[in-house]
């Protein structure tokens, strides 16, 4: 076997057990993740979980923000605010996106409708997708 | 090296795999999390297209540096640093108001000089920077892989005794910004690099009695579409593109491009995989760090920006013909990856960051700490140098 074959397929075996990692990881974190429920307080949020945390059943989605990662949920009830989190991701208050400084980012300027938007798709897609037993 | 584009010749099918790969990993990122991280894993694709198209190292400039006294590296890596604090001082200055980002600003204190130090040293032993070990890995470079692996559990261990190191003594965070107002911030930051390529230059000039032209085109028979797909590039074409994504990740992030907090992460999932209590250790325990590791690896903008910079190194090595070249990893290698991937990823997390979360990130941002780090890992990159020397990884020097 020549050199140039075996480095070829050393750096296959590599990029397979790298995505093997990935994906083992992502669906540890589905399974252990409840599902969301449109209009409902979830405090999961504060842990970066699922759901939303605002207290306004009217604007569960603006105010929750990108919940379904957890990334991205919103601890407040004001629609126009940024998106940001307490604890989870990339919020305002504690939470924020890592820099290498480990103290994290600020929120981010994405406006809150289009954050609503994604969020109404979402909740659309959960509701046609999911089964009863869905572990989500 | 000379290399002609007439002699170029793709590795289609590596290419053809990648693109579909990177095709099926931003839309899956697109529909289980956000656009926004579908766009910080394309965003990370062109940095690693970039970094390897470019042939843009941190590692190997510094080598040159010091060994032959050429600066052309060097030089590029200045004005980088330069283009990258006039796009990100307006931002992180609130010129305008609607933007919300945060800037790369640590302490300046005996943890960045001990852990750029060691870092400086790794970057030597271990052949690559934080930019550079990945995107060598995605060149297929085997030697690097090994760098790599032994790079995160440096990370990894160095998170467990982060909370000892940070206790030593500290100046606080010191921002030029914050003191001085971006403005007159940004002209005193474009004095120092301006004095220091100055000095880069006098260096080589002395030397050898003239400089290397920065922006030679390394391929005078190819066209413009041509060199853009295929490489190389001009070191200037990757000064650009590097601050123009740099500054997209500031803005789309809300923080600018960091590498190393996602290998300290990955160690720290696998140690939990494995049996361990990661989050029990004080650093993953709280704040952003305990969130990341209880969620998914994809919804770190770090981690995925990594993972989009190796698939894009990987694509552009397939393009240039490159990917996964005649490496015979020799024993002597082999131990200067795992000392210096160790001393890569402990002394990256003792320092904030690397040469791109804390050098970069940290200059760009106006922070004292990113200069700290430069003096400290080029005078630890020294002593690599020699290293690498005394254990027959390079010749001595003329």
């Amino acid at each position: 076997m020549s050199v140039k074959r075996r480095n070829r397929g050393i750096m296959g075996a590599a990029i397979v057990l790298g995505a093997m990692f990935v994906a083992l990881d992502h669906s540890q974190y589905r399974r252990s993740s409840p599902a969301p429920v449109a209009g409902e307080s979830d405090p999961q949020v504060e842990a970066g979980g699922y759901g939303s945390a605002s207290d306004d059943a009217e604007t569960p989605v603006t105010s929750g923000a990108a919940v379904e990662t957890g990334g991205y949920g919103a601890a407040g009830d004001d629609a126009d605010a940024a998106i940001g989190a307490e604890t989870g991701g990339y919020g305002i208050a504690t939470g924020a996106s890592p820099d290498e400084t480990g103290q994290g980012a600020a929120a981010t300027s994405t406006p809150a409708e289009d954050v609503g938007r994604e969020m109404e798709e979402y909740y659309r897609r959960l509701q046609l997708d999911a089964e009863p037993d869905d572990p989500r | 090296m000379q290399t002609s584009a007439s002699v170029v010749t793709p590795d289609k099918p590596v290419a053809l795999m990648t693109l579909l790969a990177l095709l099926a990993v931003s839309l899956f990122l697109q529909n289980e999390f956000q656009t926004r991280q579908s766009l910080l894993f394309l965003i990370g694709t062109g940095l690693g297209v970039t970094l390897l198209h470019a042939a843009f190292g941190f590692a190997g400039g510094w080598r040159r540096l010091i060994r032959e006294r050429r600066s052309t590296s060097a030089r590029a890596q200045i004005l980088l640093l330069g283009l990258t604090s006039t796009l990100f001082f307006p931002v992180l200055g609130q010129l305008f108001p609607g933007i919300n980002a945060q800037a790369a600003v640590a302490p300046v204190g005996l943890s960045v000089l001990i852990g750029a130090f060691m870092f400086g040293i790794g970057m030597q032993l271990g052949g690559g920077c934080g930019s550079g070990t990945l995107f060598t890995v995605g060149g297929g470079h085997v030697a690097m892989l090994v760098t790599l692996v032994f790079f995160i559990i440096g990370a990894t261990v160095a998170s467990a005794h982060l909370h000892w190191w940070l206790a030593l003594p500290s100046f606080g965070k010191l921002s030029l910004i914050t003191a001085l107002g971006w403005g007159p911030a940004l002209v005193a930051q474009g004095l120092c690099l301006i004095a220091l390529y100055a000095v880069v230059l006098a260096v080589e000039r002395q030397r050898h009695g003239n400089i290397e032209p920065l922006f030679a085109a390394k391929t005078a028979d190819s066209s413009f579409t041509d060199r853009l797909i295929l490489g190389p590039w001009p070191l200037l074409w990757g000064v650009i593109g590097l601050a123009a994504f740099n500054l997209l990740t500031l803005l789309i992030a809300g923080h600018p491009w960091s590498i190393t907090f996602a290998f300290g992460l990955w160690g720290a999932k696998i140690w939990t995989a494995i049996g361990g209590d990661a989050a029990s250790w004080p650093y993953w325990s709280s704040g952003y760090p305990a969130v990341a590791l209880s969620r998914s690896v994809l919804a770190d903008n770090i981690s995925i920006m990594n993972f989009g910079l190796i698939l894009g190194a990987v694509l552009a090595a397939a393009l240039a013909g490159k990917f996964a070249p005649e490496d015979r990893i020799k024993r002597e290698r082999l131990v200067a990856s795992i000392i210096g991937g160790l001393l890569l990823g402990y002394g990256a997390r003792l320092a904030f960051g690397c040469n791109i979360g804390a050098l970069l990130a940290g200059i760009g941002s106006g922070s004292m700490h990113g200069w700290l780090w430069l003096v400290a890992g080029f005078t630890g990159s020294v002593v690599g140098v020699r290293l690498r020397v005394r254990m027959h990884l390079d010749p001595p020097p003329r």
